[in-house]
């Protein structure tokens, strides 16, 4: 691995061929609080000679010499136009100014529209920034970044109240999803009614669907990668909020004698935040600290310290206490070799831990999941034609799959102590931006990952080496023999496992405004969240692949058509993709996955595949923005008994996945009236979740008893909805430093009693057949408070 | 609901219903997979009894939505046979769905089969009787459950330990139609004392509860524990519900989907009136 690196370094260099030429670099910030800048688009007009910045805000550009127009853009702030003579190499720092564009003018100009990109291959990428997520209407107020990005085409997810999210027809553990590059495994507070990430201390955020680059790798469907703010680097600012469910304050500034910054959030639900719930005594929780610090200790060298810790607890009458939460930590060096090379060293530690006591059986319950995560990444800005990233990472995870303690003398339970599990997880990555003319530019690159399963463990071996088997008297899948068990010491290789992942990125532009991109990746998987539940719950646990439960391979292909209309008043976003899931793992009938040594006895091997259209417009400038996504998409999975025997699941046909949508509509708009009040609104239209309806019935023990057949062949009623927000910021604000704004909102203004499920059952008083529609959110006012000195 | 596995389903259904959840009765088109024959055989030895009065209840499945869900089947042959000394026990016709033997033969942990000649079908099954531990204890608590008021019986048991046992606790009230049954293992509780709690809150002082712990195989666990969990709420932590699948085939056609089960059980049977 190290040798690679090294050979690339000293390859590097010598196809450079920089006669007459120099380069630009420096750092992009923002001009009111110091943040540096990610993706913002630098350019020498009249050339096509351009870059975006890194995460850091870095970047670096090489021309022949000459004098230029460098033209710096990015959404939501002013346009940078400069004069430059290049006969050196130079090092330009820019800050730019938000755009605060003055809404009585007439035409409103704004350099940074949020157009898109024609030029760069990367596409099936969605940006946010903090400003806009905190636009949309929310349930209770609550901002919530994992529902707002599925307000974007392909992306839904398992219904309201449900953890996590879907990427194009992939699974909600499919989802790399960071927070300043430590990897969250849950992303959810309350199981799925808010998310564990807190607006006021995020930069902003980008969804990899597709076309991910190969700095990226681990999971199989998509890349969230969350970057929390830096701290105000010129003054000392506190933000705050109060709403219906939290509260949240932020404080940031400069620190280190203004050779950095710091900021730290907070954020923390009400006791008793659900009128429900206040006529007993249960309680239900959350709350969650970020935290981040920088120190340029010189103009090349700077350090970051990110951190994160977040808690929900839920406490029913005393008879279930039940605790989950990440937490997180990240220490980052950069470094500038020279105005060409860039690096970033990363130390990064994250854990998820949850706990349940259930008190009438005596029984308690933790199980955890840690990781130790060293990475390099650099990036080499070569010359106008070739840049590369590269780099190497490596991920040391401990999983303690439970433990079951008694509570008490009386339990009911005895001690069980599940094997701990470890795993390394490394990987090696070079990607290269090529312009290949001026129309046309690839971004093309290999992953090569491996993953380790560690000692210390014992592995059950079982009769014919099958852990499943086919009862063909009685027709059901059954737990194997186990017939012997392999110690393994620690530290000793269980299992091994490699794979090249190529990634593949195109963009041909056809004309100013227009542009074809086309993409491939795949993508290697080696972490499973054990789960047989329509949606994720807390309690599931990750396991790593080993020699029964092979890595998760994921291969897609996205076209798309890009195109900026009436000078970057609109765009529009067309993409079609194909994805294929090799080892996607289902569950036998009555899987007993609770506190479950041999998961391997539970689960069949299968598939998955999901393909769909997205269609995204959007508006990008005046006083009304917004956009109009639209997907239409199939997502499913077969599971055939494979050296288990018998048809498998579902007759070893394919079967609808709970997050497969034939359609999925959201439009989503921002109108601002005036300086005091804006409006926001979205709506949204999706074709019900596939379920499965009974075929019939059948009396038994005295009671009538569904019978089912095919899997997830029926659906839920469409789910729709509208939400509406208005926000009031008084006028008084302008001239003083404490400013305020009120966010009043209502969610699911017509009150849309959507199902989030339909049981069937008999009716207590008569026995009658009855199905009963369960809804979640009905009509939701909410207000929020939202401060700022 | 004393049970560990569907205690943690039932957390999420809690949650769910605590927080936001509102619930009303819908109409709803459902799938119709057409007729298919029914097998309750539902061999039951009460302890402390001879056990010769056997019933077998055949039917045929229904429509989910209909006004008439008895659909008894008659004028079929219905034999059960002890295998270790070829017994047959004849259950005779009832003509309403009912096949009764009065000289049946029950043994501890012997082999059993059952042939039902129907039709074009023979349908059969092989299960063994299960012995089950005696219910050691009663207890009526009305602080137990989410709402202070609500009325809980729990029945204790001990486990016997070294040995895999499966259970079944059925509790059947007075007061409502809904007979409740809770499929029991000992995989994380072996040797322990075990117990099964009935609560509901309709449910009052003397009303009349019918209490049985089975023992039952493995096998049939796992089917009682599938039917158990799929006849109770759906919410989104629940699991996709599945095809049933008994132990009773059709030996001229093993694709056809027969319904029900053949099981041999012990019973400890108490009859309890509400305090």
């Amino acid at each position: 691995m190290r040798k690679l690196l090294l050979t690339l370094l000293l390859i590097i260099p010598l196809i450079v061929v920089s006669q007459e030429k120099n380069t630009i670099s420096g750092t992009l910030k923002n001009a009111s609080n110091g943040e540096t800048l990610f993706g913002a688009s630098i350019y020498l007009e009249g050339t096509t000679i351009g870059v975006t910045t890194n995460e850091y805000g870095f970047y670096s550009l090489t021309a022949p010499k000459g004098s230029y127009t460098i033209v710096i853009t990015y959404m939501g702030f002013a346009a940078i136009e400069q004069e430059i003579q290049l006969d050196s190499d130079t090092k330009l720092n820019f800050e730019l100014k938000e755009d605060f564009a003055q809404l009585d003018e007439v035409v409103i100009t704004t350099g940074g529209a949020k157009k898109v990109n024609i030029k760069t291959p990367q596409m099936s990428v969605n940006k946010l920034s903090s400003k806009t997520i905190k636009k949309i209407p929310t349930v209770l107020g609550e901002v919530d970044i994992i529902k707002s990005i599925q307000l974007f085409p392909g992306v839904t997810n398992a219904g309201e109240g449900a953890s996590g999210f879907n990427v194009r027809g992939g699974a909600v553990d499919q989802n790399l999803v960071m927070l300043d590059e430590a990897i969250i495994y849950n992303t959810s507070h309350l199981f799925g009614f808010f998310s564990v990430f807190n607006a006021d201390a995020i930069k902003d955020i980008n969804l990899y669907k597709g076309g991910i680059p190969a700095r990226f790798g681990g999971r199989a469907s998509s890349v969230l990668d969350v970057r929390q703010k830096d701290g105000n680097s010129k003054n000392i600012g506190i933000t705050g909020g109060v709403g219906l469910i939290s509260s949240r304050l932020a404080v940031e500034g400069p620190t280190f004698k203004d050779k950095g910054s710091f900021l730290l959030a907070g954020r923390s639900s009400y006791a008793n935040i659900f009128l429900k719930l206040s006529d007993n005594d249960s309680r239900v929780s959350f709350y969650d600290f970020n935290l981040k610090t920088n120190y340029e200790i010189n103009e090349n060298n700077r350090l970051y310290l990110s951190g994160y810790f977040g808690k929900d607890k839920m406490e029913f009458s005393s008879a279930f206490i039940n605790t989950y939460g990440n937490i997180s930590g990240n220490l980052r060096w950069n470094h500038v070799f020279n105005d060409k090379l860039f690096s970033n060293l990363s130390l990064i530690y994250s854990k998820y831990n949850t706990t349940l006591e259930i008190v009438d059986n005596g029984i308690d319950w933790d199980s955890d999941i840690k990781n130790y995560n060293l990475k390099y990444d650099l990036k080499y800005y070569l010359n106008d034609t070739f840049n590369f990233d590269f780099g190497a990472s490596t991920i040391k995870y401990d999983f303690n799959p439970g433990l079951l303690k008694p509570l008490n003398k009386n339990s009911e339970v005895n001690r069980l102590k599940l094997d701990d599990k470890f795993a390394l997880e490394s990987a090696v990555y070079v990607s290269v931006k090529h312009k290949i003319s001026d129309k046309l530019r690839a971004e093309y690159g290999l992953r090569y990952s491996n993953f380790l399963q560690l000692g210390k463990q014992t592995i059950s071996q079982y009769e014919n080496n099958l852990p499943v088997v086919y009862n063909s008297n009685l027709g059901i899948y059954q737990s194997g023999t186990v017939i012997g068990e392999t110690e393994y010491g620690k530290g000793d290789v269980i299992e091994s496992f490699n794979n090249f992942e190529p990634r593949l990125a195109l963009s041909y532009q056809l004309n100013e405004d227009s542009s074809i991109k086309a993409s491939y990746n795949k993508m290697s998987q080696y972490l499973h969240l054990i789960s047989n539940t329509t949606s994720a719950t807390p309690l599931d646990i990750w396991t790593p692949s080993d020699t029964f439960l092979k890595p998760q391979i994921a291969n897609q292909y996205a076209l798309g058509y890009f195109r900026n209309l009436k000078n970057d008043m609109f765009s529009v976003e067309t993409e079609v993709y194909y994805k294929t899931i090799d080892n996607r793992v289902d569950y036998i009938d009555g899987a007993a996955l609770i506190a479950q040594s041999n998961i391997e006895t539970q689960i069949l091997i299968g598939e998955a595949r999901s393909y769909g259209l997205e269609f995204l417009f959007r508006k990008n400038r005046g006083k009304f923005t917004g956009w109009l996504a639209y997907t239409l998409s199939k997502s499913e999975q077969k599971t055939p008994g494979g050296v288990a025997g018998g048809p498998g699941l579902n007759n070893g046909e394919w079967y609808n996945t709970a997050y497969d949508r034939t359609h999925d509509i959201s439009i989503t708009g921002s109108y601002t009236l005036n300086d005091k009040w804006s409006f926001s609104t979205n709506f949204v239209f999706q074709t019900g979740r596939p379920v499965t309806y009974p075929n019939g019935q059948f009396q038994y023990n005295g009671l009538s008893i569904p019978t089912y057949s095919n899997r997830n062949a029926d659906r839920l009623p469409a789910y729709h909805r509208l939400d509406i927000s208005a926000t009031l910021t008084p006028i008084k604000n302008k001239n003083r430093s404490w400013k305020s704004e009120w966010v009043f909102g209502i969610y699911n203004l017509y009150n849309q009693k959507n199902a989030a499920s339909i049981s069937f059952g008999q009716n207590s008083d008569t026995a009658i057949n009855e199905a009963t529609k369960t809804s979640i959110f009905g009509i939701m006012p909410g207000i929020t408070y939202n401060f700022k000195f | 609901m004393h049970k560990l596995y569907i205690r943690i389903p039932l957390f999420f259904i809690l949650i769910n219903s605590l927080l936001y959840s509102c619930t009303e009765v819908v109409d709803v088109d459902v799938p119709n997979g057409g007729e298919r024959l029914v097998i309750e055989a539902s061999i039951d030895w009460e302890k402390g009894t001879l056990g010769q009065l056997q019933t077998i209840k055949l039917s045929t499945s229904t429509p989910y939505f209909t006004s008439n869900p008895e659909a008894p089947v008659t004028g079929a042959i219905v034999t059960v046979t002890k295998e270790d000394d070829g017994m047959q026990f004849v259950f005779t016709d009832q003509n309403n769905g009912n096949y009764i033997t009065t000289n049946f033969v029950p043994e501890l942990n012997q082999s059993y089969s059952l042939e039902i000649i129907y039709e074009d079908g023979i349908y059969v099954a092989n299960e063994t009787l299960m012995s089950v531990s005696s219910i050691t204890e009663i207890e009526q608590d009305t602080s137990s459950g989410f709402s202070e008021d609500e009325i809980a019986v729990t029945i204790y048991f001990d486990d016997p330990v070294g040995v895999e046992n499966f259970y079944l606790g059925e509790f059947i009230p007075s007061h409502s139609p809904l007979i409740n049954f809770q499929a029991l293992n000992d995989r994380l509780t072996d040797g322990n004392q075990k117990f099964v709690e009935y609560n509901d809150e309709d449910i009052k002082a003397g009303d009349l509860l019918e209490i049985s712990l089975l023992g039952i195989s493995e096998n049939y666990y796992t089917y009682m524990n599938i039917l158990e969990n799929q006849s109770g709420d759906g919410g989104p932590f629940s699991t996709t519900p599945v095809q049933l699948v008994g132990n009773c085939k059709n030996q001229n056609n093993l694709n056809e989907e027969v319904l029900g089960y053949f099981r041999l059980s012990e019973v400890d049977k108490i009859i309890y009136t509400i305090q």
